[in-house]
């Protein structure tokens, strides 16, 4: 029955805290959200606890849905920023001056999603959710400093080495 | 290809242990609001259960001294004296509120004020008092000759108070008993071992034990004879749910006394 379930039925079912409109949403937007965690999250485990309470913050924050906006990229909103919310609280980030050069790029077309997952997971907190957040989500540098309560000197270093951690992972995978 | 598509399959079990704490969150905002009404069904609770344990394990109420209570007895009490059998009897709110002066005012003179115990001996965190102590308050004889027990539940006040301890004078020759020291909270779930397990901790050596945990509707979930038992937050294998729960323990102490003691305890999920 989830399937005759339209967005608008979902959304005042789950204002309603009916657990068949809840299920609706859920499965509508659990994978997104779980790759999204996934990205975020050092292993499985971990992004299933981020997605857990990614879904608590969705359930009990329903009613600030605005009508006009879409309810996947919503929840994949707060999924996004719960994870950092999570990564900031258990790990901080630690300032540090270097700067380095951004001029690393990376390929990606040649791997499968899952690798350039599983590489970004191999990857230390601090850079993983810099990635995430420049790269993937689109962040200017700027938003992403504000958000992590760090400088944007420290965001872009962080980012260039994130990419050239990641670049030696994925070409070890691809060697292998 | 974009990572932002990136799509995971999250397990099947997930979506109900959203659920599952969700409703746990919401019933925590409840609880929160009506602590108070918890603890007064936690108290009613206890008091069934004194119902049905057996007469002769009711605490000796006739080494009590002549108690000032009579008068302060509610109406009510006094209508249940052609009852041949002792009835515990539920005292209106109002006196749960009661502060410690006036529970002294209330005691017969010598009647020693529940005292917090000492600290758990086995190095456990030692988690905040109980919140609900019940102390048995004794009657003198009516005319018609019939015992009552009265229970007065005292919520500001310490330690599980030692039950049916007779009034010992300030300077009592023989060593006062000192009660079971229980955790008022478990964490089954917990990464802290010893906040995991609901237990006793006695200082000195008891027989006889009997120790049985009931939920909030009356329904027996545990029970053990082993003094060193450790429940682990379970029926029948199933995890019980978060909530009050209602403990009551008989034994004899080192004197060969029997001593009886109740509490409750929080089962954190």
């Amino acid at each position: 029955m989830s399937m005759s379930m339209d967005n608008a039925q979902i959304v005042d079912g789950c204002k309603r805290h009916n657990t068949k409109a809840q299920r609706a949403l859920y499965d509508a937007t659990s994978s997104l959200a779980m790759g999204i965690c996934m990205r975020y999250a050092r292993n499985r485990a971990d992004a299933e606890d981020m997605l857990q309470e990614g879904y608590i913050r969705v359930f009990e924050k329903i009613h600030m849905l605005k009508e006009s906006e879409s309810l996947q990229a919503w929840v994949a909103r707060i999924m996004v920023n719960n994870c950092i919310q999570t990564l900031r609280n258990t790990h901080r980030i630690v300032l540090t001056d270097e700067d380095e050069a951004l001029g690393v790029s990376i390929n990606y077309d040649p791997y499968a999603l899952d690798d350039i997952v599983d590489a970004l997971q191999q990857l230390p907190p601090q850079q993983r959710i810099v990635f995430n957040m420049c790269e993937v989500e689109g962040y200017s540098y700027e938003e992403t400093a504000q958000r992590l309560h760090c400088s944007q000197v420290n965001v872009r270093s962080l980012l260039s080495r994130a990419k050239q951690m990641l670049r030696e992972q994925l070409s070890k995978i691809k060697n292998r | 290809m974009d990572l932002r598509d990136y799509k995971v399959k999250p397990d099947e079990q997930l979506f109900d242990k959203i659920q599952h704490r969700l409703k746990v969150r919401r019933m925590r905002r409840i609880a929160t609001a009506s602590v108070v009404i918890v603890s007064v069904v936690a108290v009613a609770t206890v008091i069934g259960v004194s119902v049905l344990t057996p007469p002769e394990a009711e605490p000796k109420l006739v080494a009590a001294t002549e108690v000032p209570m009579a008068t302060a007895a509610p109406s009510e009490t006094l209508e249940n004296t052609k009852i041949t059998e002792p009835k515990p009897v539920v005292v209106p709110k109002e006196t749960t509120t009661k502060s410690k002066e006036d529970l002294e005012e209330l005691l017969p003179v010598g009647t020693a004020i529940p005292q917090p115990v000492a600290e758990p001996v086995d190095g456990s965190v030692p988690v905040s008092t109980s919140k609900i102590a019940t102390i048995p308050a004794v009657r003198q004889h009516s005319a018609t000759k019939v015992e009552e027990q009265k229970e007065i539940a005292v919520e500001p006040i310490a330690e599980p108070s030692n039950e049916n301890k007779p009034p010992v004078p300030a300077q009592a020759t023989s060593p006062t008993v000192t009660p079971l020291w229980a955790p008022n909270a478990i964490v089954p779930d917990g990464d802290r071992d010893e906040n995991r397990y609901f237990k006793l901790v006695s200082a000195s050596p008891i027989t006889e034990f009997t120790v049985r945990i009931f939920n909030r509707r009356g329904v027996q979930v545990y029970s053990s004879n082993d003094p060193n038992f450790r429940w682990n937050g379970t029926h029948n294998g199933a995890r019980v749910p978060q909530g009050a729960y209602v403990w009551t323990v008989k034994y004899r102490d080192s004197d060969g006394v029997a001593q009886q003691q109740r509490g409750t305890v929080i089962v954190v999920r």
